[in-house]
């Protein structure tokens, strides 16, 4: 059941689905969800498209905004970053801009794309650069392939209109320049990263993403509405399996080189506990490795089934913990270089989801 | 005799409730009458009955008033200012205000918005510039539109407050309605503060008519000692600064009836039940104090940057319906309980047939035999209702499982639930905790933590000397809420810190 057009109700269901595959971080979205739904409620629903209707006309442009979260919640996006780097990939390439794409799906920067879609009478494309999220921006499709494609450039605006085109031989350094240009633009910009034809859009992106998340939102909403189990119809829909439930008796936490990392613990029929640096990495039930990244480990609200990213985890939460399988890029050996449990000092291989019975 | 008596009012939805409190903290006369429209009728009602007077002239140090009326008029929409507001920003936000209110309550308070070229980047540099003829339109526009109250926001403004000011200073000179700003209200989060500042506005009139006559109502009955409010943390509020800041006092209910039942019980750390007639509201005391929160601050649908007492609540109270397939609430008959019950002769089953039917409580006019509900549908209820209030008993405790859980309010003596503790006057728990409510002051700054234990303790220092200044006792003023917010990612290495000194007069 293909979703083709995103209205006021799959933007709730979003919210939830955005924080799942968030698997942790992505933080608070509310003000974005605020965002995308005054321009849906102004300029009508969004069309959904998938990845294989793009022809070679197509040119698509990745959204998101960077920047220190606190900034976000004191200067309000205007629209008028977003339109400016639209108006400069369009006189830089000479060519208009037919799709936008949310640069990553886990959290508030799913909504990115709907703050000037509507507006501007352009689709959102179904899909994302990553297919969760993680702690850093290189952990993305289009740096996995950088070898074996050619990435546009970057963008990075303000909402004077200022633009600066990062073009760069390593993308690595993309994420440096980046972060200093929007520090000085004052840590908040909306970005684009990378401008992409059809062909690399097609080769780079994860497809389905959009609705993936919503069809989560949509799982967990209506288990609520028939007074079902959301967790179980979650992990029913998703493929995924729970790990345990309990109860949170323990939060150690701190914020150390711009991440928040720690580790939970929950008492429940077992002693579990999930690590995370941002985004949930590592859970282990009864002392054993039962989930690692790159699968989506989630912790959710027992009784909701509302999803906990890592800065909203309290003592006494009656808690459920899952795991979602990862997108499939991060699973081969170079995505599990990049992403698995050894690249964030984990001594464990990879456990993948349905590896148990 | 002892000439040292304090009395505590609550001017509840339902019912006014009065005590008079010795020195020692004992209650040497309590008084529940039904709460008049104007507030101020059950005021005098309530004075009158306690005939504070017999204890002699001078004996009544001060009359501390707690109330639930600023937070009903938001419930109600009734008694509200329209408000103007202006935004002072860069460019206009992709967030129109009040976006997420509920349709009905913005179009009872917010009159208009004017958006005027301002506000700050995060490290001070101004992000347009500002310029007080744009104010001074914006303000001609609101005034116009029939605005009564104006509320100002700017992007940064708790950290760089002087444009706020000066559009207030504008304001003072052209017109004369009341000003909030939002840098006096909260911190970093610019929609919720907003929102704060418009609730702060809309209250204005409703706090005046309410509050402004009480003290002279009081004067009238023979007492001449201070007229105190409650605020949100449970301390003591000059009417003056109420009716500056009636956000202040829109949660003090909650507030005190949480320190006034551990105070009953005996305990200084506590988990709070406060059944009422139609809600239940659990939260906790830590040292003498509500425990606030600044996460989920929701008053009638309008999310706020506010610290306001952590209260869970559910639906479940003395006169909640008992649903078909044995549901307790949400629906509830409220004051009508002890009319329209089953075991009064009514024909609504609720919580407290449950309760007179198993033989829980008994009260006069209350038969048993007129509730139908068998004993095993009643102990299955009784059994769900004990399960959903401990559960979030039991989320408020968090780590912490060795507190005692105290219920107090109308519905405890209804002796529904296991493993609490209900004291004696239970009843006027809430009157108890606003005439127990302490002097506090509170310092809530921009600081940098280079320095950081240094910077602590002069702040502390700093806040203690002023709560002392303001009369509280020196000896047994001490610091009860302390957060550090540090603004991640932002130069300087700078945070919120917010700091309350408080001791008893």
């Amino acid at each position: 059941m293909a979703i083709t057009i995103v209205d006021e109700q799959q933007l709730s269901a979003l919210v939830l689905g955005a924080a799942v595959l968030g698997s942790g971080g992505g933080g608070n979205p509310r003000y974005d969800y605020l965002i995308a739904r005054q321009a849906i409620r102004k300029y009508g629903p969004v069309r959904l498209m998938q990845l294989a209707e793009l022809t070679p006309a197509d040119f698509v442009v990745p959204l998101c905004f960077m920047g220190a979260p606190l900034v976000c919640m004191e200067k309000i996006p205007s629209g008028i970053e977003l339109k400016a780097i639209l108006n400069k990939v369009e006189s830089l390439y000479e060519r208009k801009v037919t799709a936008l794409v949310a640069t990553e799906i886990g959290g508030g920067n799913a909504f990115v794309p709907y703050f000037i879609a509507g507006e501007l009478g352009l689709p959102v494309l179904d899909a994302d650069n990553i297919g969760r999220a993680f702690p850093e921006l290189q952990m993305s499709a289009s740096f996995l392939m950088a070898d074996e494609v050619t990435l546009g450039v970057t963008m990075v605006a303000d909402e004077q209109g200022n633009v600066v085109t990062i073009d760069t031989k390593d993308p690595r350094t993309v994420e440096t320049i980046a972060r200093a240009v929007t520090v000085a633009m004052g840590s908040v910009a909306a970005e684009m990263m990378h401008v992409m034809p059809t062909d690399v859009a097609q080769k780079v992106l994860v497809a389905g993403t959009v609705s993936q998340a919503i069809q989560i939102g949509e799982c967990i909403l209506s288990a609520r509405r028939d007074q079902v189990d959301p967790i179980a119809a979650l992990v029913n829909a998703m493929v995924g399996r729970e790990l345990m439930r309990g109860m949170i008796t323990d939060i150690d936490h701190s914020v150390q080189g711009g991440f928040l990392r720690g580790k939970v613990v929950i008492h429940g029929k077992q002693l579990g506990e999930v690590q995370y640096q941002n985004e949930y990495l590592l859970a282990r039930v009864g002392g054993e490795v039962v989930a690692t990244t790159p699968d989506i480990i989630m912790l959710l609200e027992e009784e909701s089934g509302e999803p906990l990213t890592t800065d909203m985890l309290a003592f006494g939460l009656r808690v459920a913990v899952v795991v979602l399988p990862a997108p499939v890029i991060w699973t081969s050996a170079k995505g599990l270089a990049l992403v698995g449990p050894r690249a964030f000092g984990f001594d464990t291989d990879y456990v993948p989801c349905g590896s148990q019975s | 005799m002892n000439q040292n008596y304090v009395i505590g009012i609550d001017i509840g939805g339902t019912n006014t409730d009065g005590v008079i409190v010795d020195a020692s903290g004992k209650i040497v006369r309590a008084q529940k009458v039904t709460t008049t429209y104007p507030v101020d009728a059950g005021f005098a009602h309530v004075l009158n009955a306690l005939a504070p007077m017999e204890f002699g002239e001078g004996a009544i140090q001060r009359i501390c008033v707690g109330t639930t009326h600023a937070m009903n008029a938001l419930l109600t929409l009734s008694n509200l200012d329209p408000v103007g507001l202006i935004r002072i920003v860069g460019k206009p936000p992709l967030i129109d205000a009040a976006s997420d209110w509920p349709d009905s309550v913005r179009e009872a308070i917010l009159r208009d918005v004017v958006t005027v070229q301002g506000g700050f980047e995060c490290d001070g540099r101004p992000s347009a510039a500002f310029d007080e003829r744009e104010v001074e339109a914006a303000i001609k526009v609101l005034v116009s539109k029939g605005a009564k109250a104006l509320a100002v926001v700017g992007a940064f403004a708790p950290l760089y407050p002087e444009q706020e000011r000066a559009a207030r200073d504008v304001a003072r000179r052209i017109c004369d309605l009341p000003v909030t700003l939002s840098c006096e209200l909260g911190g970093i989060g610019f929609i919720e503060r907003e929102n704060a500042a418009m609730v702060n506005a809309t209250l204005g009139s409703c706090v005046n008519n309410g509050f402004a006559k009480l003290q002279s109502i009081a004067r009238d009955q023979g007492l001449m000692c201070p007229l105190y409010l409650t605020q949100n943390n449970g301390t003591l509020l000059l009417v003056e600064e109420a009716l500056r800041f009636p956000i202040k006092t829109i949660a003090a209910g909650p507030a005190n009836s949480c320190v006034g039942a551990a105070r009953l019980s005996g305990f200084s750390d506590a988990v709070v039940v406060d059944i009422g007639g139609t809600s239940s509201d659990v939260g906790v005391v830590n040292s003498g104090f509500v425990r606030r929160s600044f996460a989920n601050a929701n008053i009638g649908g309008i999310a706020l940057n506010f610290a306001m007492p952590d209260v869970l609540s559910v639906g479940i109270g003395g006169g909640s319906i008992i649903q078909e397939d044995g549901a307790v609430g949400p629906q509830s008959i409220g004051a009508r309980t002890l009319t329209e019950s089953c075991a009064f002769g009514g024909s609504v089953p609720t919580l407290t047939d449950v309760a007179v039917a198993l033989g829980r409580v008994q009260i006069v006019g209350a038969d048993p035999d007129r509730v139908s509900l068998s004993p095993e549908i009643c102990q299955r209820i009784v059994d769900k209702t004990q399960q959903r209030v401990w559960s979030l008993a039991e989320r408020m405790r968090g780590p912490r499982i060795d507190l005692p859980v105290v219920a107090v309010g109308g519905g405890a003596q209804l002796g529904l639930l296991k493993g609490v503790i209900v004291p004696e006057f239970a009843g006027v728990a809430n009157a108890y905790g606003a005439a127990l409510a302490e002097k506090s002051v509170t310092l809530d700054v921009t600081v940098s933590l280079d320095r950081r234990d240094e910077t602590l303790m002069r702040v502390e220092e700093e806040v203690i000397g002023l709560a002392v200044l303001s009369g509280a006792n020196k000896a047994l003023t001490r610091i009860v809420y302390k957060d550090v917010i540090p603004y991640h990612y932002m130069a300087g290495n700078r945070a919120r810190l917010i700091m309350t000194a408080a001791g008893p007069l």
